[in-house]
């Protein structure tokens, strides 16, 4: 039987903001270890609100429902325990921070995340590595941490991330948007990687397919106004990619 | 502004605050009447025309008020300043090991000989109100390189240049404070560069207040030559005591036709620390001067270096962050003058106000209608660390030509919760987000100074971010 | 300070080095005047009374506390405008002050905007006579929850008058209060305005254009005082200096402690057209609050030179080119005037037809 990774009952979810404004209206979601989920649904459904919210975003308040992750209650807890357990976001919007370098702050991250010291030599190589599998110029390794980085460039620092720190869960949210064909088979083999060597789990927030291609999907989910409204295998992406969410809108 | 009090509870200042007992030091009464200036005057051995100084800065430090702007300075009763402490055995030596033991175990821990030996081209360092060391490496010197102490550079060969150069460029008449240092001023730095000389690694002084309840007034008079270079770096500390100490130095730095001078200060004082430090500089036709400043201790700091652009195509840079935390008023800036045509100033400046400090930046920006085709550019940013601090920014401008260019922007916002969800969904603590947010803002002074120095300035940071999750 | 000898008006909320000389203006004497002449236009909705008793008078204002002392000794009546609640947009209001007959006047309006309703009120400022003359007018308004108003003040004053325009406000949650100014005329000019952010949500959009000549004097001082919480404040300043003219602008905003999710901005725009201009700018935030945004931009001189470029290459001289941009700031402002008469005499006024 697979075992239960991520389980997400009833959560209801409203922005943390005096004229609190609810978006997500009891979703409910399991996601078995190591299985590709994807999360589809129109603009505003609050796909990414959901990303977030799963990963202890203060910005967004829990109003009701909650979050397990191996078995643990993380309904919670601070994004930093839950990035510890083992779950990571590729955000849409990846921040800007300037002052510390992205090879620094990986190799902080990973420090944090084993508790245990690694030699620079080794993670230098291995950072070199998998920069190369994602065709990103070793320069940037020395640059502050998604300061002037393409939109392209941000995200394959983000994939970067994800390969580096080997969570159990990834959420990845729209990591295909606004990349051009090449940077999306640049991308798509990176989350292939991660399938192959990690062996994670992963929810895919997209509306477009071509991230998927070459990714076995479990299973689909449709989100929209906050509600899930459709749930199954992969046909649901083909069926969306060729009449769009019309119908589950309508419903 | 008024009800800020001394009394500092705080983060682990230990490695600054150690202090050695002074009771063998010569300390002049506490207090400021001509018989203690006259009493300065004949322990130094002034020639006269300094002594007439002495007692002419004086009579305007008693005519002057003190500022009616800016943060208070009530806390600080000038009847009460010990204006001259000299440490026992004073001797200015040029080896370490000559210098007395606990003097130099202080020195020792601050890093200075360590640092002297690795990357600098000459140390000079005051304790209290005296040099106890100076030393400039011999192929410096050979170059023409002066790096002495002022007293004794008035006796010297140099002493016509001191004497024309002197509180010329920041005058007794300027600010009370300005005329107090006037009157006591003692200890601080001679530097000479020759015309062409390039001196390839910084010179530095370093500071030490010891005594309690004592002023430090420093004078730092450095002249660089037509076409020369020269990197200085300054560093400022002294432990905490319950009462207040007082700071009024004098910086007046001289640039030459196409010469530049790089002045980088990392200003760590004791939080009981009234720092009312002046500091100034004139640039001549293609001169340059960057100052480079991190400004993180003192109870409360008046500190707005003035770039004077006097010849055509100087330029001047001013690179700053304050970080104002508990029961600090920090109030920082610049002051350009353009005076020449086609000059240029640019202004990068961060504050950070933490656990209700208060930080404000203020600066002024002065074209004269000689400064036909100049250009200035001020950027400003102020960070809040939690909502108890305070934080300001009061920029001027007075332009008299319409051939200018002027911009300026200035920012105040918080510490961005997006890039603090950012960096704890990769595992980081939210203590550890904020402090390397901090540290990210305040790189604009860390990109700029050597890296030993970065590092001293980082670890200020990191000191002052502990326990900053409110 | 309203001594014999001083007469102290916009001085700046937080003061700075004394040598700047802008910290404050001090007129030395303002002569009490007597009321001018004002003609008015006021549409159904809006009462209208002369009063001797101020209900604002607690408000500050941007000038500061000599003008309410000058007010006081002309015993000029103040003109009051008041509305109902929830009454909806009203049809603009308009008041022309006619300066003619004395070498000295003095008026006060109030303008009261209550709950959704939204007024707009456009006074004008003129001479008929060109005698020398002192002209002081102080505006207090009041604007209640969802309520809006919008203030035009158009300047067409001859260059014999000395103009004070003093106003000080208040605005309550979910309250608007927008405020433009055209300055287009008068000899020395002193505006002042200080807007009471105290309400949840309240909003200032000030804008003002100017255009100073001669030898004549614009000496300014406005300040947002945030208050209330999410309040937000836009100070938009633009203008063109000729000849020898000399401007002073002061611009704070006054974030207390409390008005968390508060944004305000400062912009300043100035074209300095000739050799002897004197530009100054003090452009002050203050912040005593941490969830804030405040921000402030600046940019005085001359025209940017891939913009010249640009323009040169389409067949325009550089004085066609200042010409046309100095022309351009204020037809910006004039443009956000929401009633068309009075747009209609700005461009008239310019020479625009």
């Amino acid at each position: 039987m697979a075992e239960e990774l991520l389980k997400v009952q009833d959560l209801k979810v409203s922005v943390a903001d005096d004229e609190a404004k609810e978006i997500l209206h009891g979703v409910n979601l399991t996601v078995n270890k190591g299985e590709t989920h994807v999360l589809m649904g129109p603009n505003g459904a609050g796909k990414s609100t959901l990303g977030s919210t799963l990963m202890g975003d203060p910005r967004y308040k829990i109003d009701g429902g909650k979050i397990f992750f191996e078995g643990q209650d993380i309904t919670d807890l601070t994004t930093d325990k839950i990035s510890k357990l083992g779950m990571f976001i590729s955000f849409q919007n990846p921040v800007e921070v300037p002052g510390i370098t992205l090879s620094n702050f990986i190799r902080t991250a990973i420090e944090n995340k084993t508790g245990q010291h690694i030699r620079l030599w080794d993670f230098k190589k291995e950072l070199q590595k998998t920069m190369e599998l994602l065709n990103m110029d070793p320069s940037y390794a020395d640059r502050d941490l998604n300061v002037g980085f393409s939109g392209g460039e941000k995200k394959k620092a983000e994939i970067l991330q994800l390969l580096m720190l080997k969570p159990s869960l990834a959420i990845l949210d729209e990591t295909d948007s606004g990349l051009d064909v090449d940077a999306v088979r640049t991308v798509s083999q990176g989350v292939e990687e991660y399938k192959k060597t990690v062996g994670g789990a992963l929810i895919i927030i997209t509306h477009s397919t071509r991230i998927l291609e070459s990714l076995t999907i479990d299973r689909t989910h449709v989100l929209v106004s906050g509600q899930i409204v459709a749930e199954g295998d992969a046909s649901i992406v083909d069926d969306i990619n060729e009449n769009g969410f019309e119908k589950y809108i309508n419903q | 502004m008024a009800k800020e009090k001394t009394e500092v509870k705080d983060i682990d200042r230990s490695m600054y605050d150690f202090r050695y007992s002074e009771d063998d030091a010569f300390k002049l009464q506490e207090g400021l009447t001509p018989e203690i200036v006259a009493e300065i005057s004949k322990e130094k051995n002034d020639p006269q025309w300094m002594a007439d100084f002495r007692q002419k800065s004086l009579e305007i430090y008693n005519k002057m008020e003190v500022p009616d702007w800016g943060p208070s300075i009530e806390g600080l009763d000038m009847d009460h300043i010990v204006t001259y402490v000299r440490p026992k055995n004073n001797k200015m030596q040029s080896d370490w090991k000559d210098v007395p033991t606990d003097i130099k175990d202080t020195f020792e821990k601050l890093g200075i000989p360590q640092a002297e030996r690795k990357s600098l081209a000459g140390v000079g360092a005051q304790y209290d109100s005296e040099l106890v060391y100076h030393h400039v490496q011999d192929e410096v010197a050979a170059q023409g390189v002066i790096y002495s102490d002022v007293e004794s550079a008035l006796h010297g060969p140099y002493a016509d240049m001191i004497r024309d150069h002197f509180m010329k460029l920041i005058t007794p008449n300027d600010h009370k404070f300005a005329a107090l240092h006037g009157a006591v001023w003692s200890g601080g730095s001679f530097v000479y560069v020759p015309a062409g000389v390039h001196v390839d690694i910084p010179l530095q002084s370093y500071f030490r207040l010891n005594a309690a309840g004592a002023g430090q007034f420093e004078h730092t008079l450095i002249i660089v030559e037509e076409g020369a270079y020269l990197h200085f770096i300054e560093g400022c500390s002294a432990p905490k005591y319950n009462v207040a100490n007082l700071h009024a130095g004098a910086v007046e730095l001289f640039v030459g036709k196409n010469a530049t001078l790089r002045y980088s200060t990392i200003e760590n004082w004791s939080k009981n620390m009234y720092n009312l430090n002046t500091k100034r500089a004139k640039v001549e036709e293609g001169g340059k001067i960057e100052w480079i400043s991190g400004s993180f201790g003192s109870h409360v700091s008046y500190l707005y270096p003035m770039s004077v652009l006097n010849g055509e195509g100087a330029r001047s840079e001013f690179t700053s962050v304050t970080f104002a935390g508990k029961g600090q008023n920090l109030d920082t800036g610049c002051k350009t003058v353009h005076n020449a045509p086609h000059t240029s100033s640019y202004v990068n400046t961060r504050s950070i106000s933490k656990d209700g400090g208060i930080s404000t930046f203020r600066s002024a920006v002065v074209m004269t209608p000689k400064a036909k085709g100049s250009k200035s550019s001020t950027s400003c940013q102020s960070l809040m660390v939690d909502n108890v601090s305070r934080s300001d920014t009061i920029p001027a401008m007075d332009i008299r030509t319409e051939d200018a260019d002027v911009g300026h922007e200035a920012k105040i916002g918080r510490i961005s919760d997006e890039v603090v969800f950012y960096l704890m969904s990769r595992g980081m603590t939210e203590e550890d987000a904020r402090a390397l947010i901090v540290r990210g803002f305040a790189d604009n002074v860390g990109k700029e100074l050597p890296l030993e120095y970065a590092v001293e300035m980082n670890n200020l940071i990191g000191l002052e971010m502990k326990g900053a999750i409110g | 300070m309203n001594d014999n000898t001083h007469f102290i008006v916009n001085r700046i909320p937080s003061l700075t080095w004394n040598w700047l000389h802008m910290n404050e203006t001090d007129l030395k004497e303002v002569p009490a005047g007597k009321p001018s002449a004002v003609s008015q236009d006021i549409p159904e909705g809006i009462s209208v009374r002369e009063s001797t008793e101020s209900a604002l008078s607690d408000l500050k204002t941007g000038m500061g506390a000599n003008i309410d002392q000058l007010v006081k000794a002309s015993k000029t009546p103040i003109h009051v405008l008041e509305t109902e609640s929830n009454a909806g947009r009203l049809q603009n209001a308009h008041l022309d002050f006619d300066y003619a007959g004395s070498n000295a006047y003095t008026d006060a309006v109030e303008i009261s905007v209550e709950e959704n309703t939204e007024l707009t009120v456009v006074i004008n400022f003129r001479s008929k006579d060109k005698e020398e003359a002192t002209a002081a007018l102080q505006t207090r308004y009041h604007v209640a929850p969802y309520g809006k108003l919008t203030l035009v003040q158009i300047n067409y004053l001859p260059d014999s008058i000395d103009f004070l325009n003093d106003i000080g406000g208040q605005v309550e949650d979910h309250g608007d209060f927008r405020l433009i100014q055209l300055i287009l005329g008068g000899k020395n000019n002193y505006y002042g305005s200080f807007t009471e952010l105290s309400g949840y949500k309240s909003n200032l959009a000030t804008d003002i254009g100017y255009i100073v000549t001669g030898r004549h004097k614009l000496d300014m001082n406005y300040v947002a005082n945030h208050n209330g919480r999410k309040s937000n404040c836009d100070i938009n300043a633009s203008g063109v200096l000729r000849d020898s003219a000399d401007k002073l602008f002061r611009g704070t905003i006054d974030f207390h402690r409390g008005c968390g999710g508060s944004t305000g901005t400062e912009m300043e725009n100035v074209l300095l057209m000739d050799e002897n201009v004197i530009n100054r700018t003090i452009p002050v935030i203050l912040c005593d609050e941490e969830d804030v945004e405040g921000n402030h931009g600046a940019s005085i001189g001359k025209l940017d030179e891939n913009l010249m470029f640009y323009l040169q290459s389409r067949g325009l001289t550089e004085e066609e080119i200042y010409e046309m941009m100095a022309q351009a700031r204020i037809d910006a402002v004039a443009a956000k005037i929401p009633d068309d008469e009075a747009k209609e005499e700005v461009r008239e006024f310019l020479g625009e037809e």
